[in-house]
């Protein structure tokens, strides 16, 4: 399993590689799910499989915190052009990680909240994708 | 010339250029070796081919023109030897290309002083009328010869490797049953299953319907044959991940750790990712991980051999059970 203690957690674009200094943890959703089915006259006791919500991409959002101003403007300039980000989350002692590549990101990047507290350093940062390892 | 002192002054800005993609045009570049031209001297040097006029400039063999029916250009060695590795022979290191194709006009007997060039590790290719000489050389990796008759001097190789130098839009094709411009008297079934038995490339003959077809294009590998395209794939991708390591290495001056490895090994997936995707190898993958050894990481690649459907065998039952 990753730990985020000692997690590495950003995107690539055309190679060149981005790092979130500080995260909060990272949330992955897969909406694709395999379900068992059978008719109704129960005798089937293997069933058939079938497949849904395969039009719906993953996600993966990182809670961040204060994002490096050079990095936020990357991010702000990606949602504008669309442009097609790798996203890691890497375990640096196993190596174990978790990747989506040809991401988008589904929201301007912003900063969402702006209170007294540490909370305001934080802002999520969704990315969508069809290719989740 | 320098820009103007105020402005370097104010902000002088440094450059830094992004290393280059690989270069792929030496995979779809043919050295074809040549006979010289009969009362002409040796010359010896390798020239860049890009119309009939020029090939019988330096040679009596007219039949290599039939790459240019797909290529703009090809390169020819005129030599009276195969040893390619002779000192005589200028300029050979200059050119880039991974397939050297041998005009028939050199014998079966001088065809057993080939020497390739020391640095070339490409496909040989050669025709011969000499059907058991094409099963045994085919059976040497990296060697595609095709059955040939004599008068026809080739034609069907020069053409076949033109089609599949060629590469259309960039994608590796095995060129199944192509149409081929001469026969090569190959039109029975019994000698056609015979020549496909023992892998030899060769071109089957239909005068009622068909035509002049290429019946099998494929290349040794050591211990048997491999689609054609596999060899060129491989390279191919080789080559690809070469250059994108290099590229990533350059791009973000990585450490030594474990992260760093990883993500190389992404990035270099997705390369491959890119091979599967267009349907030239059906699988493959990359583990990239930190060895022992000072800034070497330890790399594994496996793909599936590229392979090609050529025939289907099939039973027809006759009548209802």
């Amino acid at each position: 399993m990753i730990q985020l203690w000692r997690s590495e957690n950003g995107f690539s674009i055309d190679g060149i590689t981005y790092y979130l200094p500080d995260v909060d943890g990272a949330t992955v959703t897969v909406n694709e799910r395999k379900h068992l089915t059978r008719g109704a006259n129960s005798t089937n006791k293997k069933g058939f499989v079938y497949k849904e919500n395969s039009k719906q991409a993953s996600t993966i959002v990182f809670d961040s915190v204060n994002v490096p101003a050079e990095i936020a403007q990357i991010l702000k300039d990606a949602y504008n052009n669309e442009t097609r980000m790798d996203v890691f989350c890497i375990d640096n002692v196993t190596g174990e990680s978790i990747s989506a590549k040809d991401c988008i990101l589904t929201t301007y990047f912003q900063q969402t909240n702006v209170t007294e507290g540490e909370d305001t350093y934080n802002v999520d940062i969704e990315f969508e994708t069809f290719n989740l390892k | 010339m320098s820009g103007n002192v105020l402005l370097e002054y104010v902000m002088p800005v440094s450059r830094v250029e992004v290393i280059s993609s690989p270069n792929l045009q030496y995979l779809h570049n043919a050295l074809v070796i040549v006979k010289p031209k009969t009362g002409g001297g040796i010359a010896q040097t390798v020239v860049r081919i890009t119309s009939e006029a020029e090939l019988a400039a330096i040679t009596d063999a007219t039949m290599p023109a039939k790459l240019l029916k797909n290529l703009s250009y090809f390169y020819a060695l005129p030599v009276s030897s195969l040893d390619l590795t002779a000192a005589g022979i200028t300029n050979i290191d200059e050119y880039k290309y991974w397939t050297i194709l041998i005009d028939p006009a050199f014998t079966d007997t001088e065809l057993e002083g080939y020497k390739k060039p020391s640095n070339f590790n490409g496909v040989t290719g050669y025709a011969s009328s000499d059907e058991e000489l094409v099963i045994e050389a085919n059976k040497v990796d990296k060697n595609s010869y095709f059955y040939s008759l004599e008068d026809n001097a080739g034609s069907n190789m020069y053409e076949a490797f033109g089609a599949l130098l060629y590469a259309r839009k960039g994608i590796w094709t095995n060129q199944q049953y192509m149409a081929m411009d001469l026969s090569d008297n190959i039109a029975e079934t019994s000698t056609a299953n015979a020549m496909f038995d023992s892998r030899v490339n060769f071109v089957l003959s239909d005068p009622e319907q068909y035509g002049n077809r290429l019946a099998l294009f494929c290349v040794g590998n050591g211990s048997g044959a491999s689609a054609i395209v596999a060899p060129y794939v491989y390279e191919e991708i080789t080559t690809v991940l070469q250059g994108n390591a290099l590229t990533w290495i350059n791009l973000n001056e990585p450490d030594y750790t474990i992260t760093q490895a990883k993500l190389l090994e992404d990035y270099l997936q997705k390369t491959i990712d890119a091979y599967i995707d267009n349907g030239q190898i059906s699988g493959g993958t990359i583990t990239v991980t930190t060895g022992n050894e000072q800034f070497i990481l330890q790399g594994s690649i496996v793909i599936p051999e590229p392979s090609a459907i050529w025939r289907v065998k099939a039973t027809l039952q006759e009548g209802v059970i």
